[in-house]
Parts: C-alpha cells; sequence; structure tokens
C-alpha cells in the first residue's frame, strides 16, 4: 500500500526550480488520514464502552494508538517519502524508549525477587495486609484515600484528604519511596 | 547576513551550505534529532505511569473513573484537526501558496487555543473537587493511591499543556514570517520542521488519552 502512495506522490510531484523536486502528496491523501484518525479515536473510545477485561482493553487501546502513530509519523510527518536516515532517527528514538522500558521493568521485578526484605513495594502490600484484616483506617498504608460517598457528590475541598496514620514502624511512607525511583 | 550566498543558489542560503539543498536537509535532520530526544523526554514520565500501574493497578481504575473522558476525546478531535491543518499548511508552503499557508496556520492556532482551554476546564474542575498535584491532594470522592495517579496525571499532561504552548510561539512566528512575505522564496523548511513538532505534540496525545483516560 505503501509503494502504491509513494508512486502516486511521485506522480505528482513538482520541481522545485533548485533542481531537487519536492515531494507534495495529493490532498486526497490527507483528507483520507484525517478520516482514518477521527475514525479510530471513536473506535478507542467505543471498546472502552464496551469495558473489555484488563490485558485486552490495554492491547486493543494501544494497538489502536500505534495505528494511529504511524498514520500521523508516515504521512503528516512524511518520512514515508523522506530521506531514510530521518526514519532511521526516529526509530533509534523508539528503540532507545524501549531499552529504558525494559531494563527498568526488569530492574523492578527483579528488585524484589532479590531481595524481599529490602523490596519498598512489599512493605506497602504488607500493610495493605494489615488494614485489611482489621479495615481500620488507620492501619491503611500511608496516602492511601478513603472513598466517602458525600465527596463526590459535594465536592469536598476545604478539608485535608482522609490520609491514613504514617506507618507505625517509622519507616517512610512507601508512596515517598516509591517516587524516589 | 552580509556574506553573500554560495554561487548559483538562491540568496536565503548560508555562505557556510553548499546549497539549498543541504540546507534544507541538515535543518531538517536536526529537527528529526531533536523528535528523538522529545520521545526519550517523555519516556520517563510513561516509565513513571508503567510502574505504578503495574503495582496499583485498582488505583488506576479509579483514577480514570475521575477523568472525563468526552472532554479528553474532544481534545483528541481537536489535535487531530490541528494536525491535519498543518500538515496542509506544510503543503500550501510547497506549493507557495501564502494565503492558503496563513490561513492553515491560523486555524492550526486556533485549535491549539481550543485545547487549552478545554484543558483548563477540566483542571479547574478537578481543583473545584480538591484534586491538586502531590501534597496538596484533599479529595475523598475516591479509593486508593489517588495523589499518585494524579501526580503523574498533572506531570504527563501539564508537560504536554507546555508543549502545546511552545507550539503556539513557534506557530505565530510562522505566521509572522509568511506576512513578512519570507516564503515567497521556496524556503520553507521552517514551516516543516514547526509542522513535524506540531505533529510530534498530536502523537504523543494518542498515546496520553487512552492510557490515562479510557484504559480501565
Amino acid at each position: 500500500m505503501l509503494k502504491l502512495l509513494r508512486r502516486s506522490v511521485q506522480r505528482s510531484a513538482t520541481a522545485d526550480g533548485h533542481g531537487d523536486e519536492i515531494h507534495v502528496m495529493p490532498m486526497g491523501h490527507y483528507y483520507k488520514v484525517l478520516g482514518a484518525l477521527c475514525f479510530l479515536t471513536v473506535v478507542t473510545v467505543g471498546v472502552s464502552e464496551l469495558g473489555l477485561p484488563m490485558p485486552y482493553s490495554v492491547i486493543v487501546a494501544l494497538a489502536v494508538a500505534v495505528v494511529k502513530a504511524g498514520l500521523v509519523v508516515t504521512i503528516f510527518m512524511h518520512l514515508a517519502f523522506d530521506k531514510r536516515i530521518h526514519t532511521l532517527v526516529f526509530l533509534a528514538g523508539c528503540v532507545w524508549m524501549c531499552i529504558f522500558f525494559t531494563l527498568t521493568l526488569v530492574d523492578l521485578f527483579s528488585r524484589d525477587m532479590i531481595n524481599k526484605e529490602a523490596g519498598h513495594f512489599y512493605k506497602f502490600d504488607e500493610q495493605m495486609a494489615v488494614y485489611e484484616e482489621t479495615g481500620d483506617p488507620k492501619d491503611a498504608p500511608p496516602g492511601w484515600t478513603i472513598k466517602n460517598p458525600d465527596a463526590a457528590a459535594h465536592g469536598g475541598h476545604g478539608d485535608a484528604g482522609h490520609e491514613a496514620a504514617p506507618a507505625a514502624d517509622g519507616h517512610a511512607a512507601p508512596a515517598e519511596d516509591a517516587s524516589g525511583h | 547576513m552580509g556574506t553573500h550566498a554560495p554561487a548559483g543558489q538562491p540568496e536565503w542560503v548560508q555562505h557556510y551550505m553548499h546549497s539549498a539543498e543541504q540546507q534544507h536537509d541538515a535543518a531538517k535532520f536536526g529537527m528529526w534529532l531533536f523528535i528523538a530526544q522529545e520521545l526519550l523526554f517523555f519516556s520517563g514520565l510513561f516509565m513513571a505511569y508503567i510502574v505504578f500501574r503495574t503495582f496499583y493497578p485498582e488505583t488506576w481504575l479509579e483514577g480514570a473513573d475521575q477523568l472525563n473522558k468526552w472532554l479528553g476525546g474532544l481534545n483528541t478531535l481537536v489535535l487531530i484537526f490541528s494536525s491535519f491543518t498543518m500538515a496542509v499548511g506544510v503543503r500550501c508552503a510547497q506549493l507557495r501558496d501564502i494565503p492558503g499557508l496563513k490561513r492553515n496556520i491560523a486555524i492550526t492556532i486556533a485549535c491549539a487555543f481550543i485545547f487549552l482551554v478545554v484543558k483548563y476546564f477540566e483542571y479547574t474542575h478537578k481543583f473545584h473537587l480538591g484534586i491538586f498535584p502531590g501534597k496538596y491532594y484533599a479529595y475523598e470522592g475516591a479509593t486508593g493511591l489517588m495523589p499518585i495517579f494524579f501526580a503523574i496525571y498533572y506531570s504527563i499532561t501539564g508537560l504536554h499543556a507546555i508543549h502545546i504552548i511552545a507550539g503556539i510561539v513557534a506557530l505565530f512566528w510562522v505566521y509572522w514570517r509568511a506576512v513578512k512575505g519570507q516564503y515567497d522564496t521556496g524556503n520553507y523548511i521552517s514551516v516543516e520542521n514547526v509542522g513535524i513538532y506540531w505533529h510530534l505534540v498530536d502523537l504523543i496525545w494518542i498515546f496520553l488519552f487512552p492510557l490515562l483516560y479510557l484504559v480501565k
């Protein structure tokens, strides 16, 4: 399909007067991409209304987003008709992003596996287990807010949030620990 | 300035360049390097999103309920349309259709302002409920580690909004140059580069919208 597109673009290419040709796309391509992007936005909102279970909802939403991003990058940003070096630079950015995501997640998940005692998130889970057992808001992990049915209706501003008491062992709150990563 | 363009080249070619084509390619290559850098710049916040969502999935489900997906969807359509007018604007610049360029840039700027106005209403609604960033969070309408969810929400959408504002400044600059007649000569690389930047801002929102507003 891209090959077809490129051919039609080259047909409509005009010379600049300096020898190098500019790739001017026919307006039809822009309208088609605009239509496809709007359609996919409606699709992604519609799918979210269906209420798919967790892993599938993320997979569908990200797949739609990747298709939309592909349309923007190849057509609107002209990457499909540009010098290959620009595609290389863009893909290099994507590859480094993936390296960043992968290595960080490997670190985070292996950290607790190797050293369960020191795991910040286990501390949170332990506190959560205590709270679930007693049901007392005072036992909830720091930063954990508890829904107040009146608050949503009245827009309960002004008061401080229903912050749970700090952890009894005097360690820093898990929320603060977590943000330090 | 003061130095002449290389022999046989238009006067807007800098003296240290061999040709108009080389100047055009160098500017565009630099823009793409900047775009790659922007991807990595935003990936830090997306990483924070992935980490906290993985650890506190229930908080994310509650958090997404607090966001208005219709306003988010409206903003998505506004940005997509502005991306379209920007792309058409670049096409006008290629064809040296200056009135068309000015018209499309003006629509793009208008869309950017609509986006910011919608964002303003979203933010003020949350402030009214007591959903402030970080330690000022004071809302009892949801259960979970909501301050973390909203810290990430405000950081990512705030950084994106800063990019929108920077884009508006760049678009006004392009408009001003078009008024001055600086694109009559075929030296339209700055339109193209601002366009690439504007599409990037759209690109980031394409991922932000489902990840923050929709995915449950």
